[in-house]
């Protein structure tokens, strides 16, 4: 939900915007309750040697480089190397969105522009738009550098977070070079033209995801014998109705008496 | 742009006032405790923006067809709100509109589903009528909106304001709106023209930290900025567990976060300033609450935010 304020900067545009997260999590998480008072599970962080609770003050970083073996690095260390925060989205050049392999897209982001910024985010978009280009560009979020691709659609910039290149792994097998059969290929093209259609994304859901929602609404109902609401009527018409009416009456009362 | 599509309206503002009036000249009407919330209804949908322009839709999809209970495209203005035990809660339409799960809001609207009062129209086919007098907009109101559970219109009563507050405090709802017949609609505007009265005030402060108090209960210590600074504000005691207070997760530390610090506090266990609790008290002139009860942690509001008011 929280949005993180940032602002694309492009030769003389600079243009306020907030970064909002394009998807969310659906998949439903399940808490770690105890067998018998259903209370939550806590973690304790304790030593192995004296068995005690460590606080966090006594907590610092190591870095493991060789089996057991640690180098310690404090805050101040990592402060010293952190990159300069600058959350500005800084604009390195445009490109055409065919030309990136969609295997470095990671994250959708909506980039909203603050108030004021609407004019000088729509030129940008619209600009972007009729010349069907894409923008390539890099940010700061927390520690990260990261590297983002800007693309305009019909109502909105996205932002995709790109992966680097160095951590995309390499194909595990050299890729084979077989040759086929020039009719079997035909008969593969074949099967392949029967089965294409436009693709609707509508049409497809977790399935797992639904079952596992409805065994939980349907456990649900069955506690719902212990509602905590009183039974109360919770109707808004009759309790604005009823207290009208009692004042009318009073009101009407007086008026003949 | 029409403003039916560029949408963004800043609703007219509700002075307050501690004591009801009777008038012919003002009508009254009972003051719902929910969120603000702006409803651009036409035959294509349901929008539902609050007072700073964020679709509400998506956490009430229950209302999602509430553009079918009205008769011609309207902006309508009124209150968001959830009824449990017979009255307003407000926490429980908070937590909604903080909610981006759509299976846990699904399982709320079932428990306790929304409700939408309407209770002015801002724009009427294809015009604003914001300068038409508050009684005809409220006619044109009526013969708009066909009501049903999920979307009703406000009623209201004429001269008898204090019997109205009398009988909304007999029900546990929050107050009275006061509104003067002839006024107009003015966006983002606070006049004299909308007054509140409230049984109870509401405000949010910084928790501070806490004093275990005997028979089991937890004081805890407020505060409030003040030109940016902490500044102690008080105890509150009745509504306060500490369970749920360490539900939230607070950060003790070793000091009191005020600069001049109270005194008797030595038993106190303090806390880094970051949660924001809303209490409630009754109206009072004098500086200093009266009779304080906590009603819960605000997880929507910075504690920057909560400012102290002028005395």
């Amino acid at each position: 939900m929280a949005a993180h304020k940032s602002a694309i900067s492009v030769g003389l545009l600079y243009i306020p915007v907030s970064m909002q997260k394009a998807t969310r999590d659906i998949s439903i998480s399940f808490n770690q309750l105890t067998k018998d008072t259903h209370e939550r599970i806590h973690y304790k962080k304790y030593c192995p040697t004296c068995s005690k609770e460590v606080p966090a003050g006594n907590i610092i970083k190591g870095y493991e480089y060789e089996k057991g073996k640690y180098v310690v690095i404090d805050n101040d260390e990592l402060e010293k190397i952190k990159t300069k925060k600058d959350k500005t989205i800084h604009i390195e050049h445009f490109t055409s969105l065919a030309e990136i392999n969609p295997i470095y897209y990671e994250k959708n982001y909506y980039l909203i522009p603050d108030a004021g910024a609407e004019k000088a985010y729509e030129l940008l978009r619209q600009a972007m738009l009729s010349q069907k280009e894409a923008a390539v560009a890099k940010t700061v979020i927390g520690t990260t550098e990261q590297l983002l691709i800007l693309y305009p659609t019909k109502e909105i910039i996205i932002a995709k977070t790109m992966f680097y290149q160095e951590e995309i792994q390499d194909i595990p097998k050299s890729s084979i070079k077989i040759t086929v059969d020039k009719s079997e290929l035909e008969m593969a093209k074949t099967m392949i033209s029967a089965m294409a259609k436009p693709f609707d994304v509508s049409a497809y859901h977790d399935e797992y995801q639904a079952r596992l929602r409805e065994a939980i609404e349907k456990k649900i109902r069955g506690q719902e014998i212990v509602n905590i609401d009183n039974g109360a009527p919770n109707n808004i018409i009759n309790l604005m109705d009823a207290i009208k009416g009692t004042i009318e009456l009073a009101n009407s009362n007086k008026g003949s008496a | 742009m029409d403003i039916f599509e560029t949408k963004g309206i800043k609703p007219m503002l509700i002075a307050e006032m501690q004591n009801p009036f009777d008038s012919p000249e003002w009508i009254y009407e009972i003051k719902l405790d929910g969120i603000r919330c702006i409803a651009y209804l036409d035959r294509s949908g349901t929008d539902l923006r609050n007072k700073r322009d964020k679709k509400l839709l998506p956490h009430v999809p229950e209302l999602s067809d509430i553009h079918l209970r009205t008769r011609e495209k309207c902006i309508l203005d009124g209150e968001l709100f959830i009824m449990k035990n017979g009255t307003t809660d407000f926490f429980e339409i908070q937590r909604r509109a903080l909610m981006t799960d759509p299976f846990k809001i699904k399982l709320a609207a079932d428990r306790f589903p929304t409700s939408y009062v309407a209770y002015d129209i801002i724009y009427y086919r294809d015009l604003l009528v914001t300068d038409v007098p508050l009684m005809e907009r409220k006619k044109l109101l009526d013969t708009i909106v066909i009501e049903d559970p999920l979307i009703s219109v406000s009623r209201y009563i004429e001269n008898t304001g204090t019997e109205l507050f009398l009988a909304t405090k007999a029900k546990g709802l929050e107050g009275i709106v006061a509104k003067l017949k002839n006024s107009k609609y003015y966006f983002d505007k606070r006049t004299k023209e909308w007054i509140k009265c409230k049984h109870m005030q509401t405000d949010d402060f910084v928790v501070c930290g806490y004093i275990k108090k005997a028979n089991n209960m937890t004081s805890l210590i407020i505060g409030q900025y003040h030109q940016g600074e902490l500044i102690y504000k008080g105890h509150v005691t009745l509504g306060v567990s500490l369970g749920t207070i360490y539900q939230h997760q607070p950060t003790e530390t070793d000091y009191p976060p005020f600069r001049y610090m109270p005194e008797d506090q030595q038993e106190a266990v303090w806390f880094k300033p970051e949660l924001v609790c809303m209490v409630e008290s009754m109206p009072t002139d004098k500086p200093g609450l009266r009779q304080p009860v906590f009603k819960g942690i605000r997880n929507d509001k910075i504690p920057q935010d909560c400012i102290a008011a002028e005395e």
